[in-house]
């Protein structure tokens, strides 16, 4: 079912259900009152024709004028008095009138009471005049207020489904108000296919909800454009990182095949070539690396190791790679509980992913100071490598984890654009986190934090 | 023990503030973050106020966890750190707080520029009587992500 029908029918039925409670709470109210209402009316009639039938007094003429002006006649009004001393005639009037005993029980030990049988309704009470015991009962239809009654009834129920109705309607145009942004979403969602990435869906210009909603909608867009994009550069580029140093290796081989040579000649196009075929060799390493990091399951992450020793080891590895780069350790922020340095995973992996950001930026950096911050918190390890080099700049840093992507800054430095990568999935495959900041020419920040070993 | 008073902000770079007033200490400290800010004038937002939710709309992320960096490097030194929002206007509020929470010192930064977003807090500390120290803060990186770790861990070397 829609959202729309279901709103308005959960809305409208409740509606109707707090309607019908309060119609029925009317109509039961009223209709007990009716009751009361009406068994009195009878008793002062009972008194009046008690005083009537039974006294004989001067005021009569007086209780029977009034009697006469104010109450009006009753449906079926019927007067009924019993001798109750006269057993004979009190049995013989009872059963002409058709009066069950114990209500005439009643009436003689309460003084009064009420009886209804089908739509007439008796009132009786019990009459003392001059040591002589008599009951008198009034009966009458109530005509009068069983049809206020069905009216009432009638008229709750006609107000109850016009304003069911009545809300019903409201609820539709409500539902359809409200939908009508999501339903312009929906629309500009269909219209997006694999072609069309770059289509955006128009913002709400008064709906902070839906603002928010397209915005996120489009957000997730960028992100996908993005990464298409990047999955398209990763075969044009690894293909053209492959192709390179095979060209080469076919273009030196043709050339010294062309014509007879001298050993000295073969020798170093022989050279060439197992320079070439190594470069290679390297890169097709590289791209099985990435690949086997780039999912779970397959490297084992049991050991655990101290970061601060893989930090340290890793400087010594980049010094003698980069003798003249000028790597400061600053461990100001080491906890003082070692525990909370340790951290579980693949050593070599970790390693590998430490010494690629290293390295990197002694490589990009010209030997200006590194710095390499270690801290702990209570649930990561977080190690921040800064440099002062040449920055990434702002258009390439959604692409800098694409293999084989290399900034536009980078033409001096040799390179395969493959490290980055490989680390962002060692840290991911570790559950950690990796931040890249920067700005061209004033430096980058890389921030890795992992998960402390928590046994 | 004393009880050091720190201006923050509730930004990761706030906490560098804090650091190098920790390095100061010799013996146990416990600490308090202020950040001092307007109360709202709405009814309707001083109806459901909580000094706690007004923290956490005020934190980066991020900055919890910079914190505990700091508590577990210097965890012999610090005793306990508690965050504050601090609504006062006048000295004589000023007093009254520092009475109330039992502030012994205060540690502020010395350039303007790491002022700002706490002016008024630091005004009052600096007009009331408490002891106050001045910190000289290391430079912000500024292109680093607001958030990140690094605000706290590196920094311009001047």
């Amino acid at each position: 079912m829609k959202t729309p029908n279901r709103i308005i029918l959960l809305l409208t039925g409740l509606f109707f259900l707090m309607l019908l409670g309060f119609g029925g709470f009317v109509y039961f109210f009223i209709n007990n009152y009716r009751y009361t209402d009406f068994y009195k009316r009878l008793e002062i009639r009972a008194i009046t024709m008690a005083k009537l039938e039974l006294e004989k007094d001067e005021d009569l003429d007086v209780v029977k004028e009034i009697r006469q002006d104010f109450l009006e006649h009753l449906p079926n009004e019927k007067i009924i008095v019993i001798d109750l001393d006269d057993r004979d005639e009190a049995e013989m009037v009872r059963l002409k009138y058709n009066i069950p005993d114990d209500f005439i029980e009643e009436v003689k030990q309460k003084d009064r009471a009420f009886y209804k049988k089908q739509n007439t309704f008796y009132s009786g009470i019990h009459y003392v005049q001059s040591n002589k015991n008599h009951v008198v009962i009034v009966s009458a239809e109530n005509y009068a207020s069983q049809n206020q009654l069905i009216k009432l009834r009638n008229l709750l129920f006609i107000s109850l489904i016009i304003s069911v109705l009545f809300i019903a309607f409201i609820e539709f145009y409500f539902s359809k108000m409200v939908m009508k942004p999501l339903q312009r979403i929906i629309d500009g969602v269909k219209k997006i296919g694999t072609e069309s990435l770059n289509y955006r869906i128009e913002e709400s210009k008064h709906n902070d909800d839906m603002r928010s909603l397209t915005n996120t909608f489009n957000d997730m867009l960028n992100r996908l454009e993005t990464s298409f994009e990047s999955q398209n550069n990763f075969i044009s580029n690894a293909s053209h990182e492959l192709n390179t140093p095979l060209t080469s290796i076919i273009g030196e081989a043709e050339v010294t095949l062309s014509k007879p040579r001298t050993a000295e000649v073969y020798t170093q196009s022989l050279q060439t070539i197992l320079e070439e075929a190594e470069k290679l060799n390297r890169k097709t390493h590289a791209l099985l690396l990435l690949a086997q990091t780039g999912y779970n399951g397959m490297i084992d992450q049991n050991s655990i190791l101290r970061m601060d020793e893989l930090v340290i080891e890793v400087k010594a590895t980049v010094t003698k790679l980069y003798p003249e780069s000028v790597i400061h350790l600053d461990f100001n922020l080491l906890p003082e509980n070692p525990d909370n340095l340790k951290v579980k995973g693949n050593e070599q992996l970790l390693y590998l992913a430490i010494s690629n950001v290293v390295m990197n930026a002694c490589k990009y950096s010209g030997n200006k100071q590194v710095d390499v911050v270690l801290g702990a918190s209570y649930e990561n390890v977080i190690l921040v490598v800064k440099d002062q080099g040449i920055g990434i700049p702002e258009q390439d840093q959604p692409y800098i984890f694409d293999p084989f992507y290399r900034a536009s800054n980078t033409m001096d430095y040799s390179g395969y654009g493959i490290g980055l990568p490989i680390t962002r999935n060692i840290v991911k495959l570790h559950r950690g986190r990796l931040i890249i900041s920067s700005k061209e020419n004033e430096g980058t920040t890389v921030e890795i934090s992992l998960p402390i070993n928590s046994n | 023990m004393n009880k050091i008073l720190v201006p923050t902000d509730f930004t990761v770079k706030s906490l560098s503030l804090l650091r190098e007033t920790i390095a100061r200490q010799t013996e146990k400290v416990n600490i308090v973050l202020v950040y001092g800010t307007n109360l709202s004038d709405c009814t309707v937002d001083m109806l459901f106020y909580t000094r706690t939710e007004q923290i956490d709309k005020l934190l980066e992320p991020n900055f919890l966890e910079s914190l505990n960096i700091l508590k577990n490097k210097h965890a012999s030194v610090i005793n306990g750190v508690c965050m504050d929002i601090y609504h006062g206007y006048s000295g004589n509020a000023f007093e009254n707080y520092i009475t109330a929470h039992g502030i012994t010192d205060a540690y502020i930064p010395l350039d303007k520029s790491s002022r700002a977003k706490n002016s008024r807090l630091i005004s009052s500390i600096k007009k009331s009587k408490l002891p106050v120290c001045e910190v000289a803060l290391p430079m912000e990186v500024v292109y680093q992500t607001s958030g990140s770790f690094a605000k706290l861990m590196t920094s311009k070397t001047n």
